[in-house]
C-alpha cells in the first residue's frame, strides 16, 4: 500500500472513532503525498463544522459495520502514550513529519472540540440492556442481511465431530433451505440475541452459509 | 376477451388448509408462498412478538406451546358450555376462554381473540397466496365444511371468511367436494363412500348422487383420530428408545420435543413411499450433568410403524362399519370408495380400506388435494355463466325438531332436507290446566332432547284451562333459501301465535363482526380488494423510498469504505441488499418488501451513522 494510501485509511478510521483532527491532518498528508487523491479531497471537504457526540458514538458504529473489525494500533501513537486522554495533539512531538503551517487555525480550533469529547467520554458505561443491544448489531451485522436464506455447509455424519450444544442442534435443524435468519429468529423460541449468537458461531465455524 | 374473475376453492382444515382454483377447465392447486401445497392451519405470535401463520408457525409450535394455535376447527362455532368443547380443551395448549354469548375465545399474547378471527388469519394468507398467484385481487371463494358441522359452525366458518376479506358464495361439505374433484356427478348414479383420514381427524362418509344431485346420507368419524396420532406412536417409540440408552427422558425438552415431532412426521411420510427411513437428530439434548451433546439416530422400518399403529388403523374400519350400518348400507352397495387426507397414503389403511370394501379405491388425485380442487370445481361452477353440469343443493345438515314431554326430541324437518322447505305439526298440551307451552327448538339427530342443540325458545301463553291433551298448538317449521329458521306455533282453538326466526349464528354478533373487520387491517393483513392494494401500495412506496435514499447515499459510503481494508464486505452485502429489495418490488412480493424495508432501515440507520461520522453533510 501507497503511503497516501496508508494514511487515508488510517484517517478513515481515527474519524470514525472520533478522532477527526488527527484524521483531518493524515487526510492532508494523504492530499499532500498524492494530489490527485479525489478521495482525500473529498474527506477533508466534509470538514466538522459542528460539535461531535462521540463518546459512545465509535462503539455504536462500529457494531452497525456489517465486517469484522480487527484490532487496530494506532501507529500514529506513541506505545507508551496509548489511552485517549493523553492522546497528541497537533504540534506535539510525533514519530511522522508533520507540516504545522499547512493548517493552524484549524488545529486550534479541532483541539477545543477534542477537550469535550474527552469529558463527554468519562460519562458511565452503557446499561446492560444497552451493551445486550450494541451485541446484537453487531452479531447481526456479522450475520448479514436477516432476508437471506442461510444453507449447511455439512453433511450429518461431518455435523457429529462438532462440539455443538443441543441448542445450535435446534437452530441447525430448522436450516432447510427455505427458512430466512428472520424466520429463525421467529420460530427457534430463544431470545433474538441467543439465536443471533448462535448463528455467527455457526457461521463462524463454516457449518453453515449466508444464502 | 375481458380477464375471468378470479374465484377459489378453500378446504380449511384442522391441520392443513388448501387454496385451489380452476385454470383452463382443470382444477389446480395454488402453491403458498414458499412453493408448498399445504398450508398448515396454524397460527402463532411467536416469543419475539411477530404473527405467523402456516409452516413457521407449526414448527415453533412445541418450544412456544402458549403462543400457538391450531385445530380451532375442532371448536369454531361451537358453544362453550359444550361436551365437546370441554373434550376438546382438555389436549390444548393454548388458552380457550368463554366469551360474552358463550361462545369461544382464545388468550393470544394477553388478548382474547374469537375463532372466527384465527380461521380469518389462515382464509387470509391463503388469499394472499392466491392473489400473488393471479396477479390480482380474489375476493370470491367456496369453503368447506365436515358434513356434520352443524349451521352455526359453517356460520362461523362463513364469518371468518367475511373478516379475511372473502365473500364466501358457499359452504361446501368436504365429501362432496371429494366427489366433484373426481367428475362424479357426471359418471355415476349411486352411493359412494368418501374414506377421509387427515391430520388431526377421520370422517366417514356415504353420499348418493343422483342425477347430478348429492345428498350426504351417513357421516360419522371420529374428530380427535388422525395422522398426529400415528406422528406421536412414532414419537414415543424414539423418546423411550432414547432414555432407555441414554436415561435422559427427552419429552422434558422443548426443542428436542419439537424435533422428534417433525422427524416423527417426516418418517412417516417417507414410509408410505420407502421401506425404512432414517431419523438423524444430531445435539438432540445435553445430558443434565453437562458434558457432550447426545445425537439420535435411529432406522424405522414401515412394519414397525404399522405395529405401533396398529389399533389406530383399525380404529378407521371400526367407525366405518359402524357408519354403514347405520346408514344400512353395504360395502357392496358403494359405486366408488374415494380416499382422502394424507395418512390415507399409508399402504397399511389402503390395504384396510381395500379388503373392507372389496374393492380398490380411487387414488386419481392427491388425497391431500382433493377436496380444495372439488371446492374450486364448485367456485368455477358458480360463476361461470355456463349451465352447471352438477347441481348442488342447499340442504339441512341437521334434524329439526322441538322438545316434548318426557324430555324427548320431535324432528320435524329431517337432516339432508333441500331448502327452502316447510313443514306443519299439530301437538297437544301434556298436562291438565295447562295455560302455557313452551316451544324449544333443536338441531340434531338424537331422541334425547338436550343431546341437541338448542337453537331457541319462545312461550305461547293464555291457552284456555283444559284437560291434557285437549287443546291443540300447531307448529310451523319453515327454512327459507338463506337457512334462516321461522318456528311459529299457534292456538287452534283462538288462533292465538306466537313464532321466533332464528338466523344461523357463529357465535359473533353483528356488531362484534363489524368491530372486528374494522380491525382487521392490524390483525389478518390485507382484507378486502382496497385494503390489499393499499397495503401493498404503502409497502412499495415505503421500500422505493429507502431504497431511493441508500441508493443516493451509497457512492459516498462506498468511496469511503474503498479507501480502507474493512469495506469490501460491507459493500457486497449493500449491493446484495439492494439487489433484493429491486427484486421484491419486481415480483410484486408482499413478503419480500416486508423484509427488503427491514433490511434497508437498517442500511440506511449505518449509511448516516458513518456519513454522520465522517463528517459528510446529509
Amino acid at each position: 500500500m501507497s503511503g497516501s494510501a496508508q494514511d487515508l485509511e488510517a484517517g478513515i478510521w481515527l474519524r470514525l472513532s472520533g478522532d477527526w483532527e488527527w484524521s483531518r491532518q493524515l487526510f492532508e498528508r494523504a492530499l499532500a503525498n498524492d494530489p490527485g487523491n479525489s478521495t482525500a479531497r473529498y474527506l477533508l471537504q466534509s470538514a466538522p463544522t459542528t460539535e461531535i457526540s462521540a463518546s459512545s458514538a465509535k462503539s455504536e458504529l462500529w457494531s452497525r459495520l456489517p465486517i469484522s473489525i480487527p484490532r487496530w494500533e494506532n501507529p500514529f501513537v506513541r506505545r507508551d502514550d496509548q489511552s485517549r486522554s493523553a492522546r497528541v495533539r497537533p504540534g506535539s512531538e510525533l514519530d511522522i513529519p508533520w507540516d504545522r503551517a499547512s493548517m493552524p487555525q484549524v488545529a486550534e480550533e479541532v483541539s477545543v472540540e477534542i477537550d469535550e469529547v474527552i469529558e463527554v467520554e468519562d460519562t458511565p458505561p452503557p446499561l446492560p440492556h444497552q451493551a445486550e443491544e450494541q451485541r446484537l448489531q453487531e452479531l447481526e451485522l456479522k450475520i448479514g442481511p436477516t432476508s437471506s436464506i442461510p444453507n449447511m455447509l455439512l453433511n450429518a455424519n461431518q455435523l457429529v465431530d462438532l462440539r455443538l450444544d443441543h441448542r445450535a442442534g435446534f437452530v441447525l435443524s430448522q436450516i432447510d433451505g427455505t427458512l430466512t435468519f428472520e424466520d429463525l429468529f421467529a420460530l427457534c423460541g430463544m431470545s433474538r440475541l441467543d439465536t443471533a449468537r448462535i448463528l455467527a458461531q455457526l457461521l463462524d465455524q463454516k457449518v453453515i452459509s449466508r444464502g | 376477451m375481458s380477464e375471468r374473475e378470479a374465484v377459489i376453492g378453500i378446504d380449511l382444515g384442522t391441520t392443513n388448509s388448501v387454496v385451489a382454483t380452476v385454470q383452463d377447465d382443470q382444477p389446480v392447486v395454488i402453491p403458498n408462498r414458499t412453493g408448498q401445497n399445504l398450508t398448515p392451519s396454524v397460527v402463532a405470535i411467536s416469543k419475539n412478538g411477530k404473527q405467523l401463520v402456516g409452516q413457521l408457525a407449526k414448527r415453533q409450535a412445541i418450544t412456544n406451546p402458549d403462543g400457538t394455535v391450531y385445530a380451532t376447527k375442532r371448536l369454531i362455532g361451537r358453544k362453550f358450555s359444550s361436551d365437546e368443547v370441554g373434550e376438546a380443551i382438555k389436549v390444548l395448549s393454548y388458552q380457550v376462554v368463554c366469551g360474552e354469548h358463550d361462545d369461544i375465545r382464545v388468550r393470544l399474547a394477553d388478548k382474547d381473540i374469537s375463532l372466527q378471527e384465527i380461521s380469518a388469519k389462515i382464509l387470509a394468507e391463503l388469499k394472499l397466496d392466491a392473489e400473488e398467484h393471479f396477479g390480482r385481487p380474489v375476493d370470491k371463494a367456496v369453503v368447506t365444511v365436515p358434513a356434520y358441522f352443524t349451521d352455526g359452525q359453517r356460520q362461523a366458518t362463513k364469518d371468518a371468511g367475511r373478516i379475511a376479506g372473502l365473500d364466501v358464495l358457499r359452504i361446501l361439505n368436504e365429501p362432496t367436494a371429494a366427489a366433484l374433484a373426481y367428475g362424479l356427478g357426471k359418471s355415476i348414479n349411486g352411493k359412494i363412500a368418501i374414506f377421509d383420514l387427515g391430520g388431526g381427524t377421520f370422517d366417514i362418509s356415504v353420499l348418493e348422487i343422483s342425477k347430478g344431485v348429492f345428498q350426504v346420507i351417513a357421516t360419522g368419524g371420529d374428530s380427535f383420530l388422525g395422522g398426529e396420532d400415528f406422528d406421536h406412536r412414532i414419537l414415543e417409540s424414539l423418546v423411550f428408545g432414547f432414555a432407555k440408552e441414554n436415561g435422559v427422558d427427552l419429552r422434558k425438552d422443548r426443542m428436542a420435543l419439537q424435533r422428534l415431532k417433525d422427524a416423527a412426521e417426516r418418517a412417516k411420510i417417507e414410509l408410505s413411499e420407502a421401506k425404512t427411513a432414517s431419523i438423524n437428530l444430531p445435539f438432540i439434548c445435553t445430558p443434565p450433568e453437562g458434558g457432550t451433546a447426545l445425537h439420535l439416530q435411529r432406522t424405522l422400518s414401515r412394519e414397525k410403524l404399522e405395529e405401533l399403529t396398529a389399533d389406530l388403523c383399525e380404529r378407521t374400519l371400526s367407525l366405518t362399519a359402524q357408519v354403514l350400518k347405520d346408514a344400512k348400507v353395504r360395502p357392496a352397495d358403494l359405486k366408488e370408495v374415494i380416499l382422502v387426507g394424507g395418512m390415507t397414503r399409508m399402504p397399511r389403511i389402503i390395504e384396510g380400506v381395500r379388503k373392507f370394501f372389496g374393492r380398490d379405491p380411487s387414488k386419481g388425485v392427491h388425497p391431500e388435494e382433493v377436496v380444495a380442487l372439488g371446492a374450486a370445481v364448485q367456485a368455477h361452477a358458480l360463476t361461470s355463466n355456463l349451465p352447471s353440469p352438477v347441481l348442488l343443493l342447499d340442504v339441512t345438515p341437521h334434524s329439526l325438531g322441538l322438545a316434548i314431554a318426557g324430555g324427548y326430541a320431535r324432528q320435524l324437518i329431517a337432516k339432508n332436507t333441500t331448502v327452502p322447505t316447510s313443514m306443519k305439526e299439530v301437538f297437544t298440551t301434556s298436562k291438565d290446566q295447562q295455560t302455557t307451552v313452551k316451544i324449544m327448538v333443536l338441531q340434531g339427530e338424537s331422541e334425547i332432547a338436550h343431546e341437541n342443540e338448542l337453537m331457541g325458545e319462545f312461550l305461547l301463553n293464555g291457552l284456555r284451562s283444559a284437560p291434557r291433551g285437549e287443546l291443540q298448538v300447531e307448529v310451523i317449521f319453515d327454512i327459507n333459501s338463506e337457512g334462516i329458521v321461522s318456528v311459529s306455533a299457534s292456538d287452534k282453538e283462538t288462533g292465538q301465535k306466537q313464532s321466533i326466526t332464528i338466523s344461523p349464528s357463529g357465535g359473533l354478533t353483528e356488531d362484534e363482526m363489524e368491530k372486528i373487520i374494522g380491525q382487521q387491517d392490524d390483525l389478518v393483513g390485507d382484507r378486502t380488494d382496497s385494503a390489499t392494494t393499499k397495503s401493498a401500495t404503502a409497502k412499495r412506496s415505503e421500500l422505493s423510498g429507502l431504497l431511493a435514499q441508500v441508493e443516493e447515499l451509497f457512492p459516498n459510503v462506498k468511496r469511503i469504505f474503498a479507501a480502507s481494508n474493512f469495506g469490501g464486505d460491507a459493500v457486497k452485502k449493500v449491493e446484495m441488499t439492494l439487489s433484493t429489495a429491486k427484486k421484491a418490488l419486481k415480483d410484486h412480493s408482499l413478503a419480500g418488501m416486508d423484509y427488503s424495508i427491514d433490511e434497508l432501515s437498517r442500511t440506511l440507520q449505518m449509511f448516516k451513522s458513518v456519513q454522520q461520522r465522517m463528517g459528510i453533510p446529509g
